[in-house]
């Protein structure tokens, strides 16, 4: 169900919105887990970037980092949680909506 | 309202122009079916299936040329199989990361190799026991092995989204009748195995180009 506001505007999700967490959140949405460099390659963003935008994603419990090692290489795997992969459909559905209600 | 529409209008051309960057096309939408073939596809980026595929290729050559001792030529296959598990940890992990993929992408995995295990059940068995069958008086085996390896070759090309796994599909199938052709007709080319050997000099080189362009591209991660 796509979220309208008292002012009948559609509530996009400001947290997703912003244009990395939007990839990071993209590319964990196609995957089921992913670790940090994986992350890196294929949204582009660097090491700093990516740290920063996935402390903001945990905080609000849209992804899971799960730290642990592969042999004595540390080894961060990210997950999106169910509240990220709702949170995610809720606004691409709303975006849809919002492109679908733009009169061009 | 606007604002917001700008900024998803410069997201979506940011993740196309990446995917533009990476060989892909460029739609106007957030495509996430194509973000997971992209995903999925990204070990074929590497060339290293293409060497892989041209050490399997090579030691099929060596099994051929040498006959008599073939048995102990065929413990060699174990070789490109190490080499790409090699490969995938030592190369593409360090560069690329690790992830896990969806169930739903699991399953198509699983189905092509059950299309690869019938194609290749069905290949042994006309080797062994449908030669004699009176169906070869009407068609070639020839062209019955031509299809299944074309059908093999095209299921993983489909399954995995190998798209470059189309052109080597009908690169395997023509070195396999250029193989038959020879063998039945030998010219000035008196061994039939030079037709994979053709093939596997093709994959590697292939391979080779692609590896390092890999290489070049992508750093370590401890570099980054």
């Amino acid at each position: 169900m796509v979220n309208i506001n008292q002012k009948n505007q559609i509530d996009i999700d400001k947290l997703i919105h912003e244009p990395a967490r939007l990839k990071i959140l993209a590319q964990l949405y196609v995957v089921e887990s992913a670790d940090f460099v994986f992350l890196m390659r294929q949204t582009g963003l660097t090491q700093g970037n990516v740290s920063t935008h996935l402390n903001k994603l945990e905080l609000a419990h849209y992804v899971k980092i799960e730290k642990g090692y592969l042999g004595k290489r540390p080894r961060t795997m990210i997950s999106l949680s169910k509240t990220g992969r709702e949170a995610f459909t809720l606004y691409v559905k709303s975006m849809q909506q919002m492109f679908d209600a733009l009169i061009v | 309202m606007f604002i917001i529409a700008a900024d998803m209008f410069a997201v979506q051309t940011e993740l196309h122009h990446n995917m533009a960057k990476e060989g892909n096309t460029m739609e106007q939408k957030l495509n996430l079916k194509q973000l997971e073939k992209n995903t999925v596809a990204g070990i074929f980026q590497t060339g290293l299936v293409e060497i892989e595929m041209g050490l399997i290729f090579i030691v099929s050559t060596l099994a051929m040329l040498f006959d008599d001792i073939r048995y102990y030529i065929d413990i060699l296959y174990i070789g490109p199989a190490i080499f790409i598990i090699l490969a995938i940890k030592y190369i593409y992990e360090p560069r690329m990361g690790v992830a896990r993929f969806t169930k739903k992408r699991v399953r198509k995995r699983m189905s092509l190799m059950i299309t690869v295990t019938v194609f290749l059940v069905v290949m042994v068995s006309l080797r062994f026991f449908g030669i004699s069958s009176p169906l070869f008086e009407f068609i070639n085996p020839r062209w019955i092995i031509s299809g299944i390896i074309l059908s093999i070759c095209i299921a993983i090309a489909y399954f995995l989204t190998f798209d470059r796994m189309y052109f080597y599909a009908f690169l395997i199938t023509g070195a396999f009748n250029l193989s038959e052709e020879i063998r039945e007709n030998p010219g000035i080319i008196s061994e039939n195995a030079y037709a994979y050997l053709l093939v596997a000099i093709v994959l590697l080189v292939i391979g080779s180009i692609y590896l390092f362009r890999f290489l070049k591209k992508y750093p370590t991660s401890e570099t980054i």
